[in-house]
């Protein structure tokens, strides 16, 4: 789409240079033909410099763009690249761009400059972005053309698309490494049936029918008679994450909010849990949109988890944040995703869905229960995460300021908790290994 | 639940335009007042001359056959910044000037760090005698040219030579044609240390051009044979000297019949006196010669002092600086408006600009619609917090604090207390408690009666003595409360608060 000479506006410096060119004009009649001849120079060098600004208008309007992202998870910094190709044969001089982006998503290099575009030529404009889970829209690039002496320059013209650079919560490597040392220091992950599996549970003597590669040749030339070596039955759990979170989730300093906790706790036990060999899937219902990945074990469930978590948009100005479903609602889709097992559901959402759906809760819980199924609720307590960044006096007053608040929201969850709902509140210096303790428990 | 505030970009004028145009013209002045840059071109055979009578080329080829090789500017600060060498070798070629004490005394010392200093001197002034005397020579430049034009019996024609046969012990030999060759004196001629390198065998003076040579007529008067190159070898240090600077420069070296021959009898010398590569340092001088300014060369022949682009960059950095025309166009400026502004033409200055005006008016509704030309702005990254405000407040030191803020401080801490140690704050019991977890009975006592004395206070109406500042009251017992809470296994003040008693 070709710009029309009407997107081109003229600068203050035109003003001045076209006043400038009609005194040097106006005065030729007692200064000589110097001054007229000046004075219509001048004139001629603004229009050539207006077409020089229109095909250059144009050519940015014909390039091309290529847009592209590295880095994936939260701790990583996100490069995006922008590849603008001119495909005419005008060079663009001074092509002014400024990057669009998130503003929950914070750059770490200058967003907006000024470059050359040779003609038939491309230019590569990367920009550097401190990685946060979730879905992050970067982009368009918007691009002014101005002519070699800015006396006219275009409107801002969107070049290319919006990316949208999807950032995977990290999951804590020494919270991972410190679950699964108490798990198995605790002895918690032991089933102490005998069964399938690959741990030693003890032996017995040899019977008609047993495989013969399970003879303990050990224990035959101890005792003189066959037998066979026993394993414990391996346990495995089946783990359903349900995160179901309000505006408020997404509030607090920047890698610390609600909603980024609860993506790391998820990441962290759905790791843990792959490891285990669990039968894992992930039910996320955030800002009007609803995500869920299939039943699946070991690490490709942990994989597309992973990807899950990095679609949730992180974008707390979404005007209308209600969800498109209730939570009773989503708890009664997943409850027929559920296999007949006994499943565990992790449910975690914000402390005012809690204490809105309540009664409803209990009912859908009571019945899930009934089913053999176990439900906890992880509930982040949104002001402990507000704290965070002040300084410390900083701290204390805004505690004292908001403890009614605080106060009512720890009440509700104790009353949720009256009702029969287990609920684990968290703040943002809580760890996943409470909720690892509690999941080896039932897996025992 | 507030919404967070819009950022919004805000542009802060730190240097109005006035001011900055006044800096600018004070600026200009100043820089107007300093003068020119002192730069020059240098002229003669320096090495630092890249035109035809320079002797840049020189300096490329040494620079091709030794690592280390230094162009002197000033032989004191040459001193100081060589330390310890193992060969030095001084290259001087046709100084136009004589050596001052202090150079003299620069070279002597730098002679006495090296363990072997090396002298190659093409010199027809005598200019470098003093050099050859400090350093322990007995080998001198007489100065005065062999080849006077007066002595040549040809005329009409300017470009006179005089022959001369090299002899080098390495097997080198060739016939050479001298422009400005001088005598060189010998002290004692029979001396083992001396050897004689190169003389005039014949004093024909001859006309070289395109590779033909012709004779045209023979000196008078003088001795048939004199040396034009020596070789004096003494304890850990050698001279070569060469009575002809002029063969060393660039018009010759760069001389596509008779350059080659040239530069073999250069590099013939040089390796005559380093006579091994090892570790050579080489200061090639370049004091003893004139700089002029690049704008009076312009007036002579420029290709003799410096190669085009070299110029053109020395005129180039002139012309911009200020003192070039910063005073014309003020005097320009001047001029014309004591010509506007004389009786007579006022009114005609008058008229022209409302004619001009009239003109731009005319123009301007023809151009497009113009704006105001801005950098785009750019997206402001931000934090959403639900209670932005209160945030805010803090970070700005804006918040004030009450008696009710005592009242909820009291609250938090009865809270806590009760959840961790089971005894409510107005208890006595709580100084038992709190001396058991490690509390100063005497601080515990304080800490609980004030706190409740201070909350009765708060409660009531009127107290008596009234607290009449609350703000300063509450952030002493906070500091109080913390000190505390810490000793029961939370805080106030830090990122693991209360609120984790709480949701437990």
């Amino acid at each position: 789409m070709a710009t029309s000479s009407a997107n081109i506006k003229g600068t203050e410096r035109l003003t001045t240079i076209i006043l400038f060119s009609s005194m040097l004009i106006a005065f030729w009649v007692f200064l000589g033909y110097e001054t007229l001849a000046a004075g219509l120079a001048l004139l001629t060098l603004s229009i050539t410099m207006r077409f020089y600004a229109v095909a250059a208008a144009n050519a940015v309007q014909k390039a091309r763009v290529l847009a592209s992202y590295e880095g994936s998870f939260s701790d990583e910094p996100v490069r995006v690249s922008f590849t603008i190709v001119n495909v005419s044969r005008v060079p663009i001089a001074f092509l002014e761009f400024l990057l669009h982006h998130s503003p929950y998503l914070r750059a770490s290099t200058q967003t907006s400059g000024t470059t050359y575009l040779p003609p038939r030529g491309s230019v590569k404009i990367s920009f550097v972005f401190d990685g946060r889970a979730g879905k992050h829209l970067v982009g368009p690039l918007k691009v002014v053309v101005r002519d070699p002496l800015g006396l006219y320059k275009s409107a801002e013209l969107p070049v290319g698309s919006p990316v949208e650079v999807r950032v995977m919560p990290k999951p804590s490597e020494a919270l991972l490494r410190r679950a699964l040392i108490t798990s198995k220091v605790a002895a918690l992950s032991r089933t102490r049936r005998v069964g399938v599996g690959v741990e030693f549970y003890g032996v017995r003597e040899y019977m008609p029918g047993d495989e013969l590669r399970r003879i303990s040749w050990r224990h035959y030339s101890l005792w003189g008679k066959p037998f066979v070596k026993l394993t414990e039955e391996e346990s495995s759990l089946n783990l359903v994450f349900l995160i179901y979170l309000s505006r408020e989730a997404f509030s607090g300093v920047y890698k610390h909010t609600p909603f980024e906790h609860v993506a790391s706790v998820v990441a962290s036990i759905a790791r843990y849990s792959a490891r285990r060999n669990d039968l894992m899937c992930l039910h996320a219902s955030v800002g009007g949109t609803h995500i869920h990945t299939r039943l699946m074990r070991g690490r490709r469930a942990y994989q597309e988890i992973m990807n899950s978590l990095a679609e949730i948009p992180f974008n707390p100005d979404i005007q209308d944040f209600t969800q498109f479903k209730t939570l009773n609602e989503v708890l009664s889709e997943v409850y027929r995703y559920l296999p007949r097992d006994r499943s565990i559901i992790l449910l975690l959402t914000t402390s005012s869905t809690l204490i809105k759906e309540a009664q409803r809760l209990q009912k859908l819980m009571t019945f899930l229960s009934s089913k053999g199924h176990v439900t906890y609720v992880i509930c982040p307590l949104t002001q402990a995460y507000e704290v965070k960044g002040l300084p410390e006096w900083g701290k204390a007053l805004y505690r004292l300021k908001t403890f009614e608040t605080v106060r009512n929201e720890v009440m509700s969850i104790r009353k949720v908790r009256e009702l029969g709902i287990p609920v684990i509140a968290m703040g943002p210096e809580n760890i996943v290994q409470e909720v690892v303790s509690r999941l080896e428990t039932l897996r025992s | 639940m507030s919404e967070p505030k819009k950022a919004r970009k805000e542009v802060l004028v730190l240097v109005p335009t006035t001011t900055f145009l006044a800096l600018l013209v004070a600026s200009l002045i100043a820089v107007v007042e300093l003068g020119p840059p002192s730069i020059g071109v240098p002229v003669g055979a320096s090495p630092l001359n890249t035109g035809k009578l320079g002797t840049s080329k020189l300096l490329y080829i040494l620079k091709e056959r030794f690592g280390d090789v230094q162009v002197v500017r000033d032989w004191l600060a040459a001193n100081k910044s060589v330390g310890a060498c193992g060969k030095l070798l001084i290259v001087i070629v046709s100084p136009e000037k004589p050596f001052t004490e202090k150079d003299l005394d620069s070279i002597k010392s730098l002679s006495k760090k090296c363990s072997t200093t090396l002298l190659f001197i093409a010199d027809e002034t005598g200019h470098s005698n003093t050099v050859l005397e400090s350093l322990g020579f007995g080998v001198r430049v007489d100065g005065r040219l062999l080849l006077e034009l007066s002595q040549a019996q040809a005329s009409g024609n300017t470009s006179f030579f005089l022959k001369a046969l090299f002899n080098y012990p390495g097997g080198y030999s060739d016939e050479l044609y001298l422009d400005k060759a001088s005598f060189i004196e010998l002290t004692d001629e029979s001396s083992n240390n001396i050897l004689i390198l190169g003389v005039t065998s014949s004093r024909e003076v001859v006309l070289v051009g395109n590779g033909t040579v012709k004779i045209v007529g023979e000196l008078s008067g003088g001795s048939e044979v004199t040396p034009v190159a020596v070789l004096e070898t003494g304890e850990r240090r050698k001279a070569l000297v060469i009575s002809d600077g002029s063969i060393l420069t660039n018009q010759v070296l760069e001389d596509e019949t008779w350059g080659r021959r040239y530069e073999r009898l250069l590099k013939e010398s040089i390796d005559l006196l380093v006579n091994e590569s090892g570790n050579v340092l080489v200061l090639v001088d370049s004091t003893k010669y004139e700089y002029v300014d690049p704008a009076r060369l312009l007036n002579s022949n420029p290709q003799l002092y410096a190669d085009p682009l070299t110029l053109a960059s020395y005129i180039v950095v002139r012309l911009i600086h200020p003192s070039t025309w910063f005073p014309p166009t003020i005097d320009l400026i001047n001029g014309l408006s004591s010509r506007l502004f004389s009786a007579g033409t006022l009114i005609l200055v008058v008229a022209a600009t409302l004619l001009g005006l009239i003109i731009a008016m005319m123009v301007l509704p023809r151009t497009p619609e113009r704006v105001r030309d801005r950098a785009m702005e750019s997206v402001i990254s931000k934090d959403y917090f639900t209670l932005a405000d209160l945030r805010e407040k803090i970070l700005a030191g804006r918040v004030s604090l009450g008696k009710e803020d005592f009242i909820t401080l009291y609250e938090i801490v009865n809270e806590v207390f009760k959840d961790v140690v089971g005894v409510p704050l107005s208890d006595e019991r709580l100084i038992n408690v709190l001396t058991s977890r490690g509390l100063d009975p005497v601080k515990a006592r304080r800490f609980w009666k004030r706190m409740n004395g201070t909350y009765s206070k708060a409660r009531k109406r009127f107290g008596f003595p009234p607290i009449i500042m609350w703000g300063r009251l509450v952030k002493k017992r906070i500091a109080e409360c913390e000190e505390v809470l810490n000793a029961v296994g939370t805080s106030l003040l830090k990122d693991l608060g209360f609120e984790y008693v709480l949701m437990r």
